[in-house]
């Protein structure tokens, strides 16, 4: 029964605001199979599941289930076909039991109440099949992430579906628990399911997949049969150049000589082991990168140092001084942090350019003496130099519109995070972080960007970037650490690098690249 | 769900329909008034009161349910009823607070009985509501004396200070103080009380005899000051040729005192409370305020205690009574002219 | 052990520390049958419209507009005791008719308008209250006057069978039809949901603007029946009914474990809660204390429970993912 198409999507376009996401994609998904599809952040991976599963509306194009065409305009549409999405975010639901949320709204009655015998004799009966580690009468409230996925299957399972839609499935399992997954996954494909398997990790889909879609820049790069998916292969698809040939693609670190090192990290470790005994150094004028796959925890030990987050063992040592991280602590010693998500935590959207850039530096900011000294709270602001501070900002790295009061929620992304930028280049600075600095910004407002970090560093400001962007991580960066599921995995410096090593190290691969990698260091 | 729609409407309207227009008020006739008689219990029912010497027996308990222990009235009258009290170490008095709210005073009520204690002195928050209470306590054979404010059942006794005739006598007061003309406004307490609506009323009805004097607003400031100076504003802003004020107790009059002085007319309105508070006292001496009607509730307290005690002596009890035997409080007309004679040691 | 029998366990722990104290402090004045009687009375009517505001609660959502539907239908049985000769059941009928209606428009402007629910009901509080003023029984002067309701086949309501209360009575009834409502029935399920994962509830097919409206047409349900038993024990309605009931049923279900975070909790919980409410008030009166001191304690207990709720949920999160990292996916 397996190997005939069960959905099939043609010449699928999507594009939001004029910019082309999707640009005729084609997708195809057998029975029985584990479809793997892959592509860089932004690919458009998710979009073309959104349209699946009804979440959008596709442009153009069409869908067939099992041969047919179909219309798909809601979620309910895709879920009587029998198409199951297990979302990123988890959609159970904690009070209830494993029972209650497999059969959520469809509870089998008895009269007007519910019959939960059957209910639970129903849902014991699908765990048989599928021999899932659960019980139908746990209270879900008391289970790890894990098993919480299973119950999403187990959902999809109850209604029948045909083929599961797994999104990062692995992102926020332990090992172990990614193994329980692994193992019903193969259960699922014996038993005829199809499933839809959306993942960074290339040696899952290695291991998993039995055939693979990769998109790149919202078109179809490649559809590979399970002999063909060969990590060098797929890097290199996914990037689209030939590896070490194009520029960008390829650079030579140097760490300026002998610069005293600025920032020391020794054993950080998370609370909730999102990272686990974190150690290194950045030096003064270095600009380092943090690479790797999101969800690698790079976020997270960036916060812990700036002290937004506690951790929960470790030592932060900025000049030789231990700090106690904390936000107000930070400032005051010199670092500066520029967070991920830059309309949520980086700016404050009603405020004008001045009050923004303000915000972060009422300690500096001249007084009127009249209250207080500087930065006490009660302390009267004055309105002038104030003024002054936001025009300097505005000068010193040319924030358009280069008007004072013009509220930042309005500006275009580059700009805002110039703002976001500009409120620390007002102050004496050591160490700047910045996550995701470039993330839905246009390509000139990028290399400005770039300019001011570069700039920075000349001054003798340390510099963490942190970024999903391989190319902006090669182009910015003096040394480069790669995190790996909560440790750090790789350092380059000194030495030539490539994003599909960047890439490889991400994603634990370590085959050819490591031994290219080997072989020039007997070289050298 | 359509047809439960036009139902829930037609019962608005008709609500509305009901309280809008002037209709005559039904009586119910209670087919079978002592059903529940075993809560509460009509005039000449059943006692089971037990005659106690006051001062000679083991304990006496004595509790006071006020209407809401943070005025300062409440408190001149539960300290008249301590100092009436504290000469005799058997008597203990105890103060429960009723918080404004009638529900709170009968969960209390309840309570008290329950604990069998000697008598009750209680300000009812609502006469309607408290009436049950009152009434099983007097037929468990608790005296309940009331305070002020009056229950609808007969019981032991009221002790009060004039309502009507006090605003009557605010009215003839204010008149000679207007010289027979003006406009004049009404701030009013809580709304269903005997007290504040006899009050009003017989300021009304006095204020009626006076042709040139007509009341052109009456609002609610729920007894409280700060309530009273945004009435007190909106009364100025509507009527410029505003000549008087009467307020149902001393705080809206000190409230309203304050509004006019922000006006820029102090001393110019005439400006009337009624109770007696020693601030009101002190705003009339210094001419922010014109008048208002003093009782001495020290001593109406302590009337109230000396009735409670008599009560749990004598061998009689509510149920030989056919309506609640009523003790007045004389009022004294306090105005610049009188308030002098009001002694320090008297002003509570 | 069971988040939910731990919480059960605390909220029954805090009642009988509560009773224990007071015992102690105040021996037998506090310790007989006849209090405990008095004690449940008191709580009934908190207990019933805790029951409605438990579910609202359980939505993520909150009720505050609980004593000014009560005064709404107190005041609206008011007039057709006064200006009508409607039988009594009649007059209750149209009573529980006006509070579900409170109600209902509540559940439309929280679900279907989709207002904030604490900005909603503090909108129809204030309303809700001023309409009883407007249908207020006023006398030939306009003066609102309290509206005696004394006949006795509607103060009967206010009395006793034997030991029970009639408000005890409906109190049990709403907390056992509460619990199964909760507990058995398929909207039951759906109100937990809706609370805890309102995108899950969505994709499972829940119509959460219905689930919502449903709910808070029952807290005006519970409202109403709240209304009648409180108006008939004082044998009387005034504009004030119902000043206490909008916090307190709110109280009652926070200390009685339901998590103003939505998804948990249930009514029975919210009946321990109301009758530690109750409880406190009696013992601090039997103490003479300053009733200001029960205010005080209330607070600090509810503050106490909530934090006990955070830290609680953040330390299941955390073992759920340390299991998950420590023993891998197994049953």
């Amino acid at each position: 029964m397996s190997g005939e198409t069960i959905l099939e999507a043609k010449g699928i376009y999507k594009s939001f605001s004029g910019v082309p996401v999707l640009q005729d994609v084609r997708f195809e998904v057998r029975r029985g199979e584990v479809h793997a599809l892959m592509g860089e952040n932004g690919a458009g991976k998710s979009t073309l599941i959104k349209i699946i599963t009804g979440v959008y509306s596709k442009d153009d194009g069409q869908i067939y289930w099992e041969g047919q065409p179909v219309e798909i305009d809601s979620y309910q549409d895709c879920q009587k076909l029998g198409v199951a999405c297990i979302y990123q975010e988890l959609s159970v639901i904690p009070p209830l039991t494993v029972a209650q949320n497999v059969y959520l709204g469809r509870e089998p009655r008895k009269g007007k109440f519910i019959d939960y015998r059957k209910m639970n004799e129903m849902t014991q009966a699908l765990i048989d099949k599928y021999d899932f580690p659960l019980k139908p009468e746990t209270v879900v409230d008391h289970l790890g992430i894990g098993q919480r996925q299973l119950i999403e299957i187990l959902k999809g399972l109850s209604q029948n579906s045909k083929l599961l839609i797994m999104d990062e499935p692995t992102a926020s399992l332990s090992g172990k628990e990614a193994e329980s997954l692994f193992r019903i996954i193969n259960t699922l494909r014996s038993e005829g399911v199809s499933i839809i398997y959306i993942s960074h990790r290339l040696e899952e889909v290695y291991m998993l997949s039995d055939r693979l879609t990769i998109l790149r820049d919202g078109k179809n790069a490649a559809v590979l049969e399970k002999k063909d998916i060969i990590p060098a292969k797929v890097i290199e698809t996914m990037i689209g150049k030939v590896v070490d040939e194009s520029a960008g693609s390829k650079k030579q670190l140097r760490s300026a000589p002998n610069a005293e090192v600025r920032l020391d990290v020794r054993g950080l470790t998370d609370k909730s082991d999102r990272f686990r005994n974190i150690s290194f150094q950045v030096h003064r004028g270095e600009i380092l990168g943090l690479g790797g796959l999101i969800g690698a925890g790079r976020t997270e030990v960036v916060r812990a140092i700036y002290g937004v987050d506690k951790a929960a063992s470790g030592e932060v040592y900025l000049d030789g001084k231990k700090l106690d991280p904390s936000p107000k602590n930070s400032i005051r010693e010199g670092i500066g942090f520029v967070p991920e998500d830059r309309r949520g935590q980086g700016f404050i959207p009603l405020l004008s350019t001045t009050k923004n850039v303000a915000l972060t530096n009422y300690d500096i900011v001249k007084t009127n003496k009249i209250f207080g000294p500087a930065g006490d709270l009660a302390t009267a602001i004055s309105d002038s130099d104030e003024l002054a501070m936001g025009k300097r900002a505005i000068e010193s790295i040319d924030i358009r519109p280069a008007d004072p009061e013009k509220q930042v929620g309005l500006m275009s992304g580059g700009n805002a995070q110039k703002v976001v930028l500009g409120k620390w280049l007002m102050r004496d600075l050591k160490l700047l972080i910045v996550d995701e600095p470039t993330a839905g910004i246009d390509v000139g407002a990028k290399d400005e960007i770039y300019q001011i970090l570069e700039n920075l560093a000349k001054e003798g400001v340390a510099v963490i970037v942190v970024t999903s962007d391989l190319q902006e991580l090669l182009r910015v960066s003096h040394r480069i650490l790669v995190m790996r599921k909560g440790d750090i995995v790789r350092e380059f410096k000194n030495e030539v690098v490539t994003q599909s090593r960047v890439l490889s190290a991400g994603q634990g691969v370590a085959e050819e690249a490591e031994e290219i990698e080997k072989a020039e260091e007997g070289e050298t | 769900m359509k047809r439960f729609t036009t139902a829930l409407a037609a019962v608005m309207v008709l609500t509305m329909f009901l309280s809008g227009c002037q209709i005559q008020k039904t009586v119910r006739i209670d087919p079978n008034p002592n059903l529940g008689a075993s809560e509460a219990a009509a005039a000449g029912g059943v006692s089971n009161k037990v005659r106690k010497d006051p001062y000679a027996a083991e304990q006496i308990r004595i509790a006071y349910v006020a209407h809401d222990l943070g005025t300062p009235n409440n408190q001149a009258w539960l300290e008249g009823i301590q100092r009436e009290c504290a000469s005799w170490d058997n008597i203990q008095v105890s103060a429960f607070n009723g918080e404004s709210s009638a529900e709170t005073q009968v969960q209390i009520m309840g309570d008290i009985i329950n604990q069998h204690y000697d008598a009750i002195i209680l300000q009812c928050s609502d006469g309607t509501a408290l009436a049950p209470s009152v009434a099983q306590a007097e037929e468990s054979g608790i005296p309940v004396i009331t305070l002020n404010l009056d229950a609808d059942t007969v019981h032991s006794a009221l002790v009060m200070a004039v309502d009507y005739d006090a605003g009557r006598m605010a009215a003839d007061k204010m008149a000679e103080q207007l010289g027979g003309s003006g406009k004049i406004g009404i701030i009013q307490g809580v709304p269903g009380l005997h007290r504040t609506d006899n009050l009003e009323q017989g300021f009304r009805d006095t204020i009626a005899n006076y042709s040139g004097i007509e009341i052109v607003e009456a609002q609610s400031a729920s007894f409280e000051k700060e309530t009273a100076i945004t009435v007190m504003n909106s009364f100025l802003q509507s009527h410029s040729d505003l000549a008087g004020v009467f307020c149902i107790n001393d705080a809206m009059a000190e409230g309203a005192a304050l509004a006019a002085e922000s006006a820029g007319k102090g001393g110019q309105l005439v400006i009337w409370g009624a109770d007696g508070e020693k601030d009101a006292l002190a705003m009339i001496e210094s001419g922010q305020m014109s008048g208002t009607i003093y009782t001495n509730s020290w001593d109406e307290g302590s009337t109230a205690a000396k009735i409670a005690l008599l009560m749990i002596g004598s061998e009689y009890s509510y149920n030989v009574l056919t309506r609640t035997p009523q003790v007045i409080m004389e009022p004294i007309v306090a105005t610049i002219e009188t308030v002098g004679d009001i002694a320090a040691e008297d002003r509570w | 052990m069971k988040q939910t029998t731990l919480r059960r366990l605390i909220s029954l722990g805090l009642l009988l520390a509560l009773v224990i104290l007071f015992t102690a402090l105040s021996g037998s004045r506090f310790l007989n049958a006849n209090n405990f009687i008095d004690i449940v009375r008191d709580a009934s009517v908190t207990a019933i419209i805790g029951v409605g505001v438990t579910m609202a609660i359980i939505t993520a959502g909150i009720d505050l507009s609980t004593g000014s539907i009560m005064a709404v239908v107190g005041m609206t049985m008011a007039n057709i005791y006064a200006y009508t000769l409607w039988p009594i059941p009649c007059m209750i009928l149209c009573g529980i008719i006006v509070g579900l209606g409170c109600g209902l428009i509540n559940g439309y402007i929280i679900g279907k308008l989709h207002v904030p629910e604490f900005i909603g009901t503090l909108a129809t509080m204030s309303i809700f209250r001023a309409l009883t003023y407007m249908i207020a029984i006023r006398d030939a002067n306009g003066v609102i006057q309290s509206q005696p309701m004394n006949i006795s086949s509607y103060a009967v309501l206010g009395y006793a069978v034997g030991y029970f209360y009639f408000v005890v009575i409906a109190m049990i009834v709403f907390v056992v039809c509460g619990q199964i409502f909760l507990k058995y029935t398929r909207l039951g399920t759906e109100i937990y949901a809706v609370g805890a994962n309102p995108k899950a509830a969505t994709l499972s097919g829940i119509d959460v603007a219905k689930v919502k409206m449903i709910v808070y047409t029952i807290v005006g349900f519970c409202c109403s029946v709240g209304a009648v038993f409180t108006t008939a024990r004082l044998q009387s309605a005034t504009t004030a009914v119902g000043q206490d009931f909008e916090f307190n049923p709110i109280a009652a279900a926070v200390v009685g474990g339901v998590a103003l975070s939505g998804g948990s909790g249930d009514v029975v919980g919210t009946l321990i809660g109301a009758l530690f409410m109750v409880t406190l008030e009696n013992g601090v009166r039997k103490l003479e204390m300053n009733t200001a001191y029960q205010y005080v304690i209330k607070g600090v207990i509810i503050i106490l429970v909530v934090m006990f709720d955070a830290w609680y949920k953040g330390r299941m999160d955390r073992i759920a993912r340390e299991k998950g990292a420590k023993e891998g996916v197994s049953a």
